[in-house]
């Protein structure tokens, strides 16, 4: 990490000069941005910054030429990837032996690196802002993702960062600040999207003269990264967002509370509050405004209730996480009992634009009950993974076909899960639906922190419920009954669905005690927890009547329920089959089909004999089923 | 602090704001089943059996009354609804299935009209997680010698590593506490020790220097001693004997001043 090389910045005036000082050192520059997020990071992009930084020197190109270490741009599925600025030239999967070949492009007259660049399967598009991926991308939260060095407080002031703060504590008074988020329309991105300036209120006016502001970072649903990239790309737009939060509701003291499974995330942010002290953007006296604000790092230990604001309290107090009833509400007494408001990271993130570009601006984009974008991390089963940000009120349709360029294989699209581990499957019928906070609860799903999966024709909604009620059902603190019984037993009940060995009422008894867990949890993990299963039956009771009325799992998921064997007829005896299988109870002869194969070919002994499986040995892996050319091998 | 007025069941009853919903119902007589709910520790709300069914102009809700405080006019309360009977035998039949050998359990279960689960009845404790002895020993007695352990159906009661505990000074504060019995304070007259079950935790007692009976552990002494300070010795011997010696006093002092005078 680097040191901070900023001077004590001591009025907004100086960091107006400073802000202007820092872009015409840059102006000219020819930039490559090099992701380093966690997600490039894992595809080798260390050693292709390290290489493009080494073939700058070596064409002693480094006055003209910036390598620049970024966090992360969103397409993760095609990491490492590399941003030409200003040209806007996007390459994917770059190697470190490209290093020569990236750097001649960005010469005058250089034209962009063919194999580099991505392909649609009929064109090759250069440039970023017209890759489908990015297209139709709508960048707040994310805006400087990939546009700065998260380890270097002067870029972020660079591009305009900490100007909003500069403008609030001298010019707003902290009641315009919430006046200014609450029109807005500014919704909390956690999960519940309550308005966040109506949080504020609350705790502006709640008693009490020491109050705090929590940064909600313990992103814990499987598969969700936003919040993680924008701690790692941009962390003094969360500081930014939480010290003019923080003057609205008139604190001194705030809270990151950060997974320790996310160390660099920790590492970024601990540099970014150090720099941000230097500087003189946190502590006493901020831009010699007199306001002062501090923020401390608290690391979680990866519980996911620890999510929940009261647990995640109780954590930061060095108690066990777990969640107390909100009937007083933590704005007004949360944290050491004192007025608390408490906002994920991407909520805070959206705050400094609001503040830059206006309320009536944010209020603009987005649909009736939801403004501005929403940042989702598009997984599963479709194309182009990674992370997307759009306006709220786009079609399902739009983020999995048009952004996510649809499913791999061809395959039947079958439903896309919103929300996390306790958000709703939602169907096909539904592609169309506008995507926001209360669109998404009215199928029977959620925001969430903002997680969608999407699955293909091959996923079997009886086993998807039954994956997340594991997880479930771990991760429930089990302080009350409903939560952490009711969790375990939907989870037994649909194992035992799987398995074939369900019968009749135990749909009943499934439906029950979702009903029961919904309607008497504690916290909001409970309460939403039986989500996956209500929004199954919902869709896709038929699947669940497959597998307890005529045992049989119609997308051959559940092991207990298919058998495989090799039609005789159709076997071409080429063994592939037995070669892949793992537990060798896969018997044949490779040679001619038995059809095929001449007398002469018989007595040669090239003829071939069909293969059979062992049903006796057999594990059900799928993977005859799958290495096949002939589709000889039948899943029954 | 102002006073809020309500219905129960169509009766009126008022209290002060803030109450906790439970609390006021019983004091109005009232029955609500809990089995986390006692009147020396805070709300906790982990059994989810004091659901109650409350309306607010067009918002309809169930709720857990032991953690609900009461602060809006006019709410209507109703304790026995059919969505209140549901839910609380939803939540039952879940607990029977975790305690089938709890006779508490059960009979809770048979007055909620609950003579079975159609869960399979695989629970080998009697523990429901109520959380009064963690609680009572962490807060009350200010030892914690008991935490929960594990998440989720893994949760448990226990002692650091399931030790036997340094900290526990044997008050048997836990046990009384219980609801089930799960955790019980067994004496030996014989030895001179006390065990507090299940956590495997065993203490010297002290012997009274009248009667010769074990009526407090060693470590719990000490600390009362040293709450106590100049005070302690109000501690000497075991109750009985104590009454027994100021009743003796008592009874002189009295006859001294009758014959005095």
């Amino acid at each position: 990490m680097s040191v901070a090389t900023v001077q004590k910045i001591s009025s907004p005036a100086a960091l107006r000069d400073l802000a202007e000082s820092l872009r015409r050192s840059v102006e000219g520059k020819l930039v490559v941005d090099v992701c380093l997020g966690t997600g490039c990071r894992a595809s080798g992009s260390a050693d292709v910054y390290e290489s493009l930084k080494e073939a700058v020197q070596a064409n002693g190109m480094a006055g003209e030429v910036l390598v620049r270490p970024t966090g992360c741009h969103g397409f993760c599925e095609l990491g490492p990837v590399v941003l030409l600025q200003p040209s806007g030239v996007f390459y994917h999967g770059v190697k470190p032996d490209d290093a020569a070949d990236v750097l001649g492009s960005l010469a005058p007259g250089g034209q962009p690196v063919e194999r580099l660049l991505y392909d649609t399967g009929t064109e090759k598009i250069a440039f970023e802002r017209d890759v489908p991926f990015y297209k139709k991308q709508q960048r707040i939260a994310l805006r400087l993702n990939g546009r700065i060095d998260p380890t270097r407080v002067e870029d972020y002031i660079r591009e305009g960062g900490y100007q909003c703060l500069a403008k609030v504590l001298s010019q707003y008074t902290p009641e315009r600040v919430i006046e200014e988020i609450t029109a807005s329309g500014l919704r909390g991105r956690g999960g519940g999207g309550f308005p966040t300036g109506r949080k504020w209120t609350s705790c502006r006016q709640a008693h009490g003269d020491i109050k705090y502001v929590i940064c909600n970072g313990d992103e814990g649903d499987p598969g969700a990264f936003m919040d993680r990239s924008i701690m790692e790309a941009n962390p003094h737009a969360v500081l930014e967002g939480m010290a003019i939060g923080s003057y609205a509701i008139g604190a001194h003291q705030g809270f990151i509370y950060v997974r320790a499974e996310y160390p660099l995330a920790v590492r970024t942010l601990r540099a970014a509050i150090g720099q941000a002290r230097q500087a003189g953007l946190l502590g006493e006296d901020i831009l010699g405004s007199g306001y002062s604000f501090d923020i401390e790092i608290v690391r979680g230990g990866g519980a996911f209730v620890c999510g929940e604001s009261t647990a995640l309290m109780a954590s930061i107090e060095g108690h066990v996480g777990e969640p107390r009833a909100k009937h007083i509400h933590t704005v007004e007494s949360g944290l050491w009992d004192r007025p608390t408001t408490l906002n994920n990271v991407e909520t805070w993130a959206n705050v400094p634009v609001i503040i830059e570009r206006g309320a009536d601006w944010f209020a603009s984009i987005g649909s009736a009950g939801s403004k501005g974008t929403k940042v989702f991390s598009l997984v599963g089963k479709v194309k182009n993974t990674g992370l997307v940000e759009v306006p709220m009120g786009i079609t399902l349709r739009e983020i999995i076909y048009d952004i996510g360029g649809g499913i791999p294989g061809d395959k039947e699209f079958k439903a896309v899960q919103t929300g996390g581990p306790s958000g709703g499957c939602i169907p096909a019928d539904h592609l169309d639906l506008e995507v926001d906070f209360d669109r998404l609860s009215e199928v029977g799903s959620m925001m969430g922190s903002g997680g969608m999966i999407v699955m293909d024709e091959d996923s079997c909604m009886v086993d998807v419920a039954r994956y997340f009620l594991n997880f479930l059902r771990e991760e429930s603190c089990g302080k009350c009954t409903p939560c952490r019984e009711g969790n375990q037993r939907m989870f037994e009940i649909l194992d035992k669905i799987c398995k074939g060995e369900a019968g009749e009422g135990d749909l009943e008894l499934l439906e029950d005690i979702a009903d029961v867990v919904k309607t008497t949890s504690l916290c909001a993990l409970g309460k939403s927890a039986p989500n996956p299963v209500l929004s199954t039956i919902r869709y896709f009771r038929d699947e669940y009547e497959a597998h307890i009325r005529d045992k049989r799992c119609p997308a051959g998921v559940c092991k207990a329920l298919v058998t495989y064997s090799i039609d005789p007829e159709a076997c071409i005896c080429c063994g592939r089959c037995a070669t892949d299988c793992p537990v060798e109870c896969i018997s044949g002869k490779r040679g001619k089909p038995p059809a095929k194969a001449t007398e002469k070919d018989v007595a040669e002994g090239k003829a071939g004999e069909p293969f059979q499986i062992d049903a006796q040995v057999c594990i059900k892996c799928g993977s005859c089923y799958e290495v096949c050319p002939v589709g000889a091998v039948q899943r029954t | 602090m102002p006073t809020v007025h309500f219905t129960i069941d169509g009766k009126k009853v008022s209290c002060e704001r803030d109450s906790m919903l439970l609390d006021v119902a019983l004091a109005n007589g009232f029955e609500i089943p809990a089995l986390c709910h006692h009147e020396a520790q805070p709300p906790y709300g982990a059994c989810r059996l004091c659901l109650v069914e409350i309306t607010q102009g067009r918002w309809n809700w169930i709720e857990a009354s032991c953690t609900y405080p009461v602060r809006d006019e006019g709410i209507e309360v109703r304790t026995n609804s059919e969505k209140v009977q549901r839910y609380r035998r939803l939540n039952m039949e879940m607990l029977l299935a975790r305690c089938p050998e709890s006779e508490k359990v059960r009979q809770m279960a048979r007055q909620l009209g609950l003579e079975r689960t159609r869960l399979p009845e695989d629970g080998d404790t009697e523990c429901v997680l109520c959380g009064l002895c963690v609680n009572i020993c962490r807060d009350v007695v200010g030892v914690g010698a008991i935490s929960f352990v594990g998440r989720g159906s893994e949760r448990r009661v226990d002692t650091p590593f399931g030790e036997p505990s340094e900290a526990c000074i044997g008050c048997g504060a836990c046990a009384e506490v219980c609801p089930t019995g799960y955790v019980a304070v067994v004496d030996d007259v014989e030895c001179m020790t006390r065990e507090i079950r299940p956590f495997h935790t065993e203490h010297r007692l002290v012997a009274c220097p009248e009667c010769g009976r074990g009526f407090v552990t060693e470590r719990q002494l000490a600390r009362l001693k040293e709450q106590l300070g100049p005070r302690s010795d109000v501690l000497q011997g075991c109750p009985a004997c104590r009454g027994r010696r100021q009743a003796a006093e008592l009874r002189r002092a009295y006859l001294t001043m009758k014959s005095g005078t």
